[in-house]
């Protein structure tokens, strides 16, 4: 900063050389200038006592305490509902997965292809067939479950398109030959008459997960609203 | 002193930990902490002490929603950038609402309607209350922006970079916007004969 003999200071140069803002130079040549100019030594003055003024405002005392009430704390009805429409949407959308992948592998095997190959009954093939036995039917009542039909459908798509079927007899696994792979299950004729447009049942969950995503999403902004 | 603040540092902190665990009690300390400087804040920004006392308490219950979003550092700079929010928000809906304009709000006699906390102790030089609302009427002529850089920097003595982080804006712009709002501050109290009269400037 360099002034000439009728150049002023700037209310910012006189506001940051208040604040001791300036760098060491500036600092020692406005205090120069100071000395010399008497219209920016009284501007500096004003400046100043402006800020000093304002620093003696008194600080007022609050009318009233801003605690939270404990009860006031308690989480909004949003954000004790959004946990559970949360996890309503993952829930509808794997169950809309599930369907999906069972449908798909209905379709997949419309052709007959009666028998499977089973990877737990493979594996069990060296052993005696009372073990393959006893190997294959925990994935066998899973299926009938339809509770985790997605572990099954990657290895017996077969039996996946029984789960949607009408309900079939267990299907009993028979006594393997130690070398042959094992015959799970026969395929279902009604499961394979499928539509290749959602089912009912898929559409319903899509429509369910989406909802409760889009109401998990309505929430979490009415419960967080963020700052600024 | 060096040993207490680094202490009452510590405490905050631990605060600030249980706080954002949910334990409402320890956001309680941490307001009754804070709850002058953001009232304080609030009723300089807006001058009015019912309009202060709501942004106050929007400020502290918008904290108190959203410290699981605070992520270390100055959690005064944290509650004062929601502070600041809270009167931006006030003073939109004061500009929805005109019917009690600003000038008659300040032209209550006594000018400053709320009392000098008796907690802050003695003030170094006295202020008559007629100049402190001289002052206060000054500081509600301001733009918003340019208010509260002068309240944040001046009245209640924030560093720039504080300011610069309640007024999320960058150290430069605080500083443009208190030079300016000083500056018009000190034409209104020489207009009010509050400071000797206006420079002869060029």
């Amino acid at each position: 900063m360099t002034l000439g003999p009728g150049e002023h200071c700037t209310t910012h140069e006189l506001s940051d050389y208040l604040d001791g803002r300036l760098g060491p130079a500036s600092e020692e040549r406005l205090r120069a200038h100071l000395s010399a100019c008497e219209v920016c030594d009284q501007s500096y003055a004003s400046l100043a006592a402006t800020v000093a003024l304002l620093r003696q405002l008194p600080q007022v005392a609050p009318p009233r305490d801003f605690r939270i009430a404990p009860r006031a704390a308690r989480p909004s009805r949003a954000a004790r509902w959004y946990p559970w429409t949360r996890a309503a949407s993952a829930v509808a959308a794997v169950l809309f997965l599930v369907l999906s992948a069972v449908d798909l592998g209905g379709l997949a095997t419309r052709a007959p292809a009666p028998t499977l190959n089973v990877a737990v009954t493979a594996a069990a093939t060296q052993e005696s067939a009372a073990v393959a036995q006893k190997s294959v039917a925990p994935p066998a009542q899973v299926v009938a479950s339809g509770a985790a039909a997605t572990d099954a459908c990657d290895q017996t798509t077969h039996v996946c398109a029984q789960a949607v079927g009408t309900p079939a007899p267990l299907p009993t696994p028979a006594p393997a030959p130690p070398t042959q792979p094992t015959v799970v299950a026969r395929g279902s004729p009604a499961a394979a008459a499928s539509s290749p447009w959602l089912r009912p049942w898929e559409a319903l969950a899509l429509a369910l997960a989406l909802a409760c995503a889009a109401a998990s999403w309505a929430l979490a902004r009415q419960a967080h609203p963020h700052p600024g | 002193m060096v040993t207490f603040v680094a202490q009452s540092d510590a405490v905050e902190q631990a605060w600030v930990s249980a706080a954002c665990g949910g334990d409402v009690h320890a956001f309680n300390a941490l307001v009754e902490h804070y709850q002058t400087l953001v009232y304080n804040l609030a009723y300089r920004t807006l001058s009015d002490p019912d309009d202060a006392a709501d942004a106050t308490q929007e400020a502290f219950f918008s904290a108190y929603r959203s410290i699981g979003s605070f992520r270390g550092g100055s959690f005064k700079s944290w509650l004062l950038r929601i502070a600041v929010n809270a009167c931006y928000d006030l003073l939109r809906k004061r500009q929805r609402r005109p019917t009690d304009s600003l000038d008659a709000l300040l032209a209550q006699p006594g000018g400053e309607p709320a009392l000098p906390d008796p907690a802050a102790g003695p003030e170094p030089i006295a202020l008559t209350a007629e100049t402190a609302a001289v002052i206060q009427a000054g500081l509600a002529r301001l733009p918003p922006d340019m208010r509260l850089a002068v309240v944040l920097c001046d009245v209640q003595s924030s560093s720039y970079e504080e300011a610069a982080q309640a007024l999320d804006v960058p150290i430069g712009t605080v500083k443009s916007r208190l030079s300016r709002g000083r500056a018009q501050l000190r034409e209104y109290l020489q207009r009010q004969g509050e400071l000797p009269g206006r420079a002869q400037r060029p």
